[in-house]
């Protein structure tokens, strides 16, 4: 049997739809939601990713506000900027488009931002929030899994979820936010290397199956 | 067959003597390992932890800071107190025990406690940078189990762990712990809880198998495969039918699960030995990092 395809275009437009209601609700007080993101130098993948950022901002009403730096921009400035960033009030949250140039430190610049407003949820603080079950920013691609499986009608509660990825974008906080103990969790998860033994015993006994490897040739799952 | 009996008291042992040399190390640059302890009330559980820690204070080397405050504690008598244990220097690892009394707020109370004096891995930040695989201090409970898997030749690289209980204290940071790329990690991960149906189809398959649930004797013969290595970290009290006294017991049903498995832990003696001195070794991680 041909499996249904789980149409990601059609659940984004239901969240926009969504995010606009609540945009709408907070422009009546007069707060217009503000995303900065910091985008050092022109990296072509970054420009295109920081493109489709401000598209879908405009989309829903949120209020983008690109900091553009140059290439040799140095880490003392970069830092001013995030800071300058942390201080304005009409900034509510701030990301920073990975990867930057080797001369700065990503993890310098990432740990700048105030957790309040660290929306990538990439902060130790927002890791460790989220994996205790607390109020906590979590990577959007984990997010997307999350909202794309229950509203194509799977629910997770004691389901066997396989993870082939642990990295630190998606395997841990998709493991994290499945497995509590909530109405969106409740799963069974089971995190594996690409590199796993015996890989495939795992993921023929998965209900759901969550594979990010970048490698269009890992040996086929039957 | 019966399986290999893992002596947790012989590895805590192991460990206590290699922290034995790391503070005679310090103890020559003029610096003595320092844990206080925080405890608000009179907590029978956290009493009888208390007692446990000093003893494992005094056979190492650690010097114990008894802090006790009273049950009428204020939160900000409590935030001021962690905040002095900050700012002193002689202290090196600060270690609250839960639970606290109901008017006062445990998730603040943790967040405050330095992430370099967190011996205890209890702050989010401490438990953010485990699971981004950055340095910090592991919670024992969990650092305790994978020391006791690699120091008894089961080293848990590439094989397959099922943890069973997804508590903040134990399952989840052990996770967190086992699926870093490093020596004595990259192991394939599953989380099992309540909610998981069939446990047995999971807990058969495991090469490892951590039972963390609380639930006294939750593991049975039936759950195990002969080729499976029981890591029991439940702590129940039961009554003794023999003795007409409670009996500690472990959530893995010991005497039949021996007979299947191929090595497990005892309780008491097994993972609870090596928990306290987990704490020493954070403790005197977080002193050499200042003293270096």
């Amino acid at each position: 049997m041909t499996a249904k395809l789980l149409d990601g275009r059609k659940i984004s437009a239901e969240i926009r739809e969504e995010l606009k209601k609540e945009t709408s609700i907070l422009a009546s007080r007069g707060i217009v939601p503000g995303l900065a993101g910091i985008l050092v130098g022109e990296d072509p993948g970054s420009v295109t990713y920081v493109g489709l950022k401000s598209k879908a901002c405009e989309e829903v009403g949120i209020n983008e506000m690109m900091c553009r730096l140059p290439e040799n921009v140095t880490e003392k400035d970069l830092l001013a900027n995030i800071d300058r960033l942390n201080k304005d009030k009409t900034v509510h949250g701030i990301f920073i488009q990975l990867p930057m140039p080797g001369h700065l430190s990503e993890e310098k610049a990432l740990a700048a931002i105030i957790p309040e407003k660290d929306v990538d949820g990439f902060q130790a603080i927002n890791v460790g929030r989220a994996w205790l079950g607390q109020k906590a920013f979590v990577p959007a691609v984990a997010i997307a899994i999350q909202e794309m499986l229950i509203r194509s009608g799977y629910r997770l509660e004691g389901k066997e979820v396989v993870i082939v990825n642990v990295d630190n974008m998606v395997g841990k906080p998709l493991a994290s936010i499945l497995s509590q103990d909530n109405n969106k969790g409740r799963a069974n998860v089971t995190l594996c290397y690409p590199t796993s033994p015996n890989l495939a015993e795992y993921t023929r006994r998965a209900d759901i199956l969550v594979v990010s490897v970048n490698n269009p040739n890992l040996s086929p799952v039957t | 067959m019966t399986a290999e009996i893992i002596d947790g008291r012989k590895i805590a042992a192991e460990v206590r003597d290699d922290l034995k040399q790391r503070i005679g190390r310090l103890q020559s640059k003029g610096v003595s390992p320092k844990l206080a302890t925080i405890l608000v009330g009179d907590d029978p559980a956290s009493i009888s932890y208390l007692k446990g820690i000093t003893r494992t204070c005094g056979d190492v080397g650690v010097i114990p800071e008894d802090v006790r405050l009273p049950a009428t504690t204020t939160q900000p008598d409590l935030l001021k107190k962690i905040a002095s244990l900050n700012a002193d220097s002689s202290v090196h690892g600060i270690l609250l025990f839960l639970p606290l009394p109901k008017n006062l707020n445990s998730l603040e109370a943790e967040s405050a406690i330095s992430p370099d004096k967190d011996v205890d891995g209890t702050n989010p930040v401490s438990t953010g940078r485990l699971i981004l695989g950055e340095d910090t201090f592991f919670p024992s409970t969990p650092y305790g189990v994978q020391e006791l898997l690699v120091r008894s030749g089961n080293n848990p690289e590439g094989k397959h762990v099922v943890i069973v209980g997804r508590s903040n204290i134990v399952g989840k940071p052990l996770t967190g712990i086992l699926i870093q790329k490093g020596k004595g990690a990259n192991a394939t991960v599953t989380v099992c809880h309540t909610g998981t149906k069939d446990l047995a189809s999971f807990t058969k398959q495991a090469d490892i198998l951590v039972a963390a649930m609380g639930k006294a004797k939750a593991i049975t013969a039936d759950m195990v495969g002969s080729q499976t290595v029981v890591i029991d970290v439940g702590v129940n009290f039961i009554p003794d039918p023999t003795t007409g006294k409670n009996k500690q017991v472990g959530d893995v049903d010991f005497e039949a699960v021996k007979e299947i498995a191929r090595a497990i832990t005892p309780v008491p003696g097994g993972t609870g030995a090596v928990t306290s001195m987990m704490l020493m070794a954070n403790t005197v991680k977080a002193a050499e990092k200042v003293n270096k």
